[in-house]
């Protein structure tokens, strides 16, 4: 149903852009930018103090509520190994609609900054080469160059149902 | 481009398995002796339903299945079947296919072929063997049978005034009895009558002297209509002239297949008891007089001369009618004979006298079915009953052409005036007055039917998706929210001593209230009578009672009590695992119960009440109970006990609780392999309920569950841990108390016990636990103990703080992340920050202390 609905969504989008051309939200991590596919995006919004889940690794920075629903936070940096930065006013969180199994998720990812919104042909769309351990090229979906700056296209369901995320594995004391 | 189904598929889906459930219901209704009429139809109209809806989405399966089960529901409902317990127990393994085959299709399995076609089978075979069947039922079935016959007749509008029409004629023959006693003897054949004509019988006819009078032959030429004449109404004209007696000849009407419609093949016999001439008589047919063949006699000559001969001519005409019939039949609806055609068709011989007297022997041989009133004809009151269950039988032959229903109808009737006539007038007198009261009844059947039907409709529930309710639900929860922030809000305000305070806070009150009705409101949506969730058992007791050979009843009560959707759903299969337990270890087979002096019919009972903010659920029996030192025997066995350990009588009874317990000495493929109430609790705590037993040896068991009405919220009490606001649900809360330090020990270095009055309590630290930074780490004299009591132990939560009370609306954290350990979900507080619930039974887990 809800795959049937975005690809009537891609297909319009499509048509309005440019045809064939997927479009990327991308963001700043470490000054290093990322895309997401942007039909995943729900909305962008501040930082605001989150309830901790008990037991649960750092990078999950507990839940916050998103107009009714509880919305687990996950911080990207700390995710991907890197020196957690202070939260203030300007820290960002994306929410995301993350495909788990069979049904959605809606998460939070807290980034340094929104940067753009980039058109890219899914054929410029390059395979990663193995990035060691820091990201995991299984969480890339692809390299694109836009404007001769690199994007690394994360591919949110393969991140965001990782380990600790992942359904399967619940957390245990 | 093919259409997407699959979304109109999930609707009949959802009403084909609601009908199917009402169907079952109703059978069961059946089997129980309930009112069968009403009943019947919403049988009927659930398989109709799902045929047709499943026909639209070419489900040609289910379609054809359905079909099948519709046919032999309308016989049913049509009277021309009588349900019986084969017949109902056959429908319910229909409805029991049909809920394979829902399932399979959701499942996109395969389905169960083999049983559907042996079904199907069945079903054919109960159809095809409509005559037997029916042929061997009218003993038994006697009653109920004739009256269904009429009612089905009264069903086809054409034939209303003919079956009504019987009335006036009991006046008739009646007078004729009174008036000339001497006559009925002779009369026999008269009231064949050809039921068109009977209006005339209505008209006063002229008292005149018995013998005067004429009998008439008339036999219309085959073309008499093509010159537009009606035979029909010279006979009317006749009737004016006095007393009338029509006797419809069919002897040589041919075969449907080579029947012309345009034709008349019908003659009639006429004795008119009237003073008037010959002449004027013939005046009648004047019209007609180069177009038939007209025999006009003085009546009691004829009389004289016919009397002999009559029964067996009546016979014969009777037997000729039903030969007919069965032509007819055959022929099926090849030929469209207009329904007022009919009385007129056919010219006869002067049958009375010469055809039959000559045939009888070798018409009598090949038709069984008229043996009995033949023979029995010869009495001059002959038995009803025989006469009258011929009725069923021809009228049934002549169904399956639907497409001559109207005119084979006519043509039944036939049969049945010619029937009667052989039994002589009296027995005439007697029968026909009973059809009048039976269209009447049925008419009211119909209406109460169909009033129920449409009150049903009024009083009936709207199917709202769970989506459309939980967003309901989220904002309500909102409102309430909102509510909460204003009331903090009204506070700070009131401290600095601002004006016109008493106006906002009678506006907060107002809105308190009003947002609680809105949320009760909604809530209720989700409520639904646990008659749902109880439906399932009169089914499950009844197949029960044929497995075991059992006698169990089920009687239920507070059907009507509602409750929260999910908790119903999840109520369910415990319910289902109760009275299997009650059924197979509870109540004792018929002979022993007598011998225990019990009625030898074991009652389970299914009671549901509210009590306090919970519904409480009763599953009770009144079988052999519980034996204590049994269970404790068998749980010494299993290990769940110590060899010397001593448990209270009331402890006792817990242990079948256990995982692993099962005194089923024998164990059945119900129940006893152990895996029954240690689930069965456990799925009702995971409802954050519990349940209790009862139990007395040889009067009965009572377990009784108490779940909370809803689990989208909760009454919960706020405590704090260092930063964090955590909520506890007062439900499991026993007490909250300071904490004295001079009560803490420590045992085994680690585990605390607070000493509570007179026992030790392990007492749990919630920053520990929870890894939660505070001040207050090791300082127990600045803590306060909060004991709660989960999975039927207590521990002492150790918290900073205690703040206020809040009914909180549950949110899950599956929604989202997933379920987690020790936390039972989360909701939003006034400031809109989240706050986690607690969840007791799993920290006393995780904490270690499960075990004592």
């Amino acid at each position: 149903m809800t795959s049937s609905m975005q690809n009537i969504e891609d297909t319009n989008l499509g048509m309005g852009v440019s045809a064939g051309e997927d479009q990327y939200l991308t963001f700043i991590l470490a000054q290093e930018e990322y895309g997401v596919d942007i039909l995943r995006v729900q909305e962008i919004k501040g930082w605001s103090k989150t309830t901790p889940i008990p037991n649960t690794p750092d990078y999950i920075k507990g839940v916050m509520n998103l107009r009714g629903s509880i919305v687990p936070i996950i911080d990207l940096r700390e995710r991907f190994g890197l020196e957690p930065l202070e939260y203030g006013p300007m820290t960002v969180v994306i929410v995301l609609s993350v495909q788990s199994e069979d049904r959605e998720r809606l998460m939070g990812v807290v980034v340094d900054a929104v940067s753009d919104v980039y058109n890219v042909k899914p054929e410029d769309l390059k395979p990663a080469p193995d990035l060691g351990d820091r990201l995991r090229s299984e969480f890339v979906k692809g390299l694109a160059t836009v404007d001769e700056k690199l994007v690394i296209v994360v591919d949110i369901d393969s991140l965001l149902n990782s380990d600790e995320l992942s359904l399967m594995n619940t957390a245990t004391a | 481009m093919s259409i997407d189904t699959s979304e109109f598929l999930d609707v009949l889906m959802e009403d084909s398995l609601e009908a199917l459930n009402e169907m079952e219901t109703s059978l069961l209704d059946l089997d129980h002796g309930g009112d069968d009429a009403e009943l019947i139809n919403t049988i009927f109209r659930g398989a109709h339903s799902i045929k047709g809806g499943s026909g639209m989405l070419g489900l040609d399966e289910i379609a054809s299945f359905t079909h099948l089960m519709e046919t032999l529901l309308d016989e049913v409902r049509e009277g021309k079947r009588t349900i019986d317990m084969l017949l109902i127990g056959l429908l319910l393994e229909c409805v029991d296919a049909l809920r394979g085959m829902f399932d399979a299709l959701k499942d996109q399995t395969e389905n169960d072929q083999a049983l559907v076609a042996s079904l199907v089978e069945r079903l054919q075979a109960v159809l095809e063997n409509r005559e037997p069947v029916l042929a061997a039922a009218p003993t038994p079935a006697s009653e109920p049978e004739p009256e269904p016959e009429l009612q089905e007749l009264q069903e086809l509008p054409e034939l209303q005034e003919v079956i009504a029409e019987p009335e006036p004629i009991p006046a008739t023959p009646v007078d004729v009895i009174e008036s000339a006693p001497a006559a009925i003897i002779d009369l026999p054949e008269e009231p064949v009558h050809v039921p068109v004509v009977e209006p005339v019988l209505a008209t006063p006819a002229s008292p005149s002297g018995n013998g005067n009078g004429w009998a008439i032959q008339f036999i219309p030429d085959h073309d008499v209509f093509v010159s537009g004449q009606d035979p029909q109404r010279f006979i009317q004209q006749l009737a004016t002239l006095g007393r009338i007696q029509v006797t419809c000849d069919i002897n040589v009407m041919p075969g449907f297949e080579r029947l012309n419609p345009e034709l008349c093949f019908l003659a009639w016999d006429i004795e008119l008891e009237t003073d008037v001439d010959q002449d004027q008589v013939r005046q009648i047919f004047a019209p007609v007089a180069n177009q038939c063949e007209l025999i006009i006699e003085s009546l009691s000559d004829y009389n004289a001369m016919a009397g002999a001969d009559a029964d067996q001519a009546a016979d014969a005409q009777g037997q000729d009618a039903i030969s007919y019939l069965k032509e007819a039949v055959m022929g099926g609806p090849v030929t469209q004979v207009p329904a007022e055609a009919m009385p007129e068709l056919e010219i006869p011989e002067p049958a009375p006298a010469s055809e039959p007297v000559v045939e009888p022997a070798e018409l009598f041989q090949p038709e069984v079915a008229m043996a009995e009133p033949v023979s029995v004809e010869a009495e001059p009151e002959p038995p009803v009953m025989p006469v009258v269950e011929e009725k069923p039988v021809e009228v049934k032959s002549v169904e399956p052409a639907p497409v001559v229903n109207e005119q084979s109808a006519v043509v039944a009737e036939k049969p049945v005036a010619a029937v009667a006539a052989a039994d002589a007038l009296p027995k005439e007198a007697e029968s026909k007055p009973t059809p009048p009261p039976a269209p009447t009844r049925k008419k009211e059947t119909k209406k109460s039917a169909a009033a129920k039907r449409g009150s049903q409709s009024e009083a009936g529930s709207i199917r709202v998706s769970t989506q459309k309710i939980d967003a309901l639900i989220n904002m309500a929860g909102e409102l309430v929210i909102t509510q909460a922030m204003l009331a903090q809000l009204g506070e700070k305000l009131e401290e600095s001593g601002l004006q016109d305070l008493e106006q906002l806070r009678d506006g907060l009150a107002q809105l308190e209230r009003n947002s609680r009705e809105l949320q009760d409101a909604v809530m209720s949506i989700r409520m639904l009578p646990i008659s749902f969730a109880f439906s399932r058992f009169p089914r499950m007791i009844r197949d029960l009672n044929t497995k075991m050979n059992k006698k169990v009843e089920l009687v239920t009560s507070g059907e009507q009590t509602e409750l929260d959707k999910t908790v119903m759903e999840k109520i369910g299969d415990p319910l289902v695992h109760l009275v299997r337990n009650g059924f197979d270890h509870g109540i004792e087979m018929p002979a022993d119960r007598l011998k225990a002096g019990k009625p030898e019919t074991g009652t389970i009972e299914l009671n549901a009440y509210h009590q306090g903010g919970n519904i409480v659920i009763e599953v009770v029996d009144d079988g052999k109970g519980l034996d204590r030192e049994k269970i404790v025997a068998k749980a010494r066995e299993r290990g769940l006990i110590g060899e010397d350990e001593q448990v209270p009588d009331d402890q006792a009874l817990e242990l079948i609780f256990e995982p692993g317990f099962s005194t089923a000495e024998q164990v059945s493929d119900l129940s006893g392999r152990g895996v029954g109430m240690d689930v069965v609790r456990r799925n009702i705590r995971d409802l954050g309920g519990h349940i209790e037993v009862a139990s007395e040896v040889g009067v009965g068991s009572t377990f009784t569950i108490r779940l909370p009405l809803t689990l989208a919220i909760l009454d919960g009490q706020l405590v704090t841990v260092g930063d964090e606001t955590f909520i506890v649900p007062l439900i499991s809360i026993v007490e909250s108390l300071q904490i004295r330090p001079e009560l803490l020990n420590t045992v085994g270095g680690r585990t605390e016990l607070y000493q509570l009055r007179d026992e030790y309590i392990p007492v749990v630290k919630l920053s520990e636990l929870f890894d939660i930074k505070t001040d207050h780490m090791s300082e127990y004299g600045q803590g306060l103990l909060v004991v709660v009591e989960g999975d039927g132990k207590k521990i002492g939560l150790k918290v900073d703080d205690l703040l206020g009370q809040q009914q909180a609306f549950i949110k899950s954290l599956e929604t989202n992340y997933k379920p987690v350990t020790g936390i039972s979900g989360a909701t939003i507080l006034g400031d809109g920050t989240v706050s986690l619930i607690l969840d007791a039974g799993a920290i006393v887990r995780l904490s270690g202390h499960s075990k004592g």
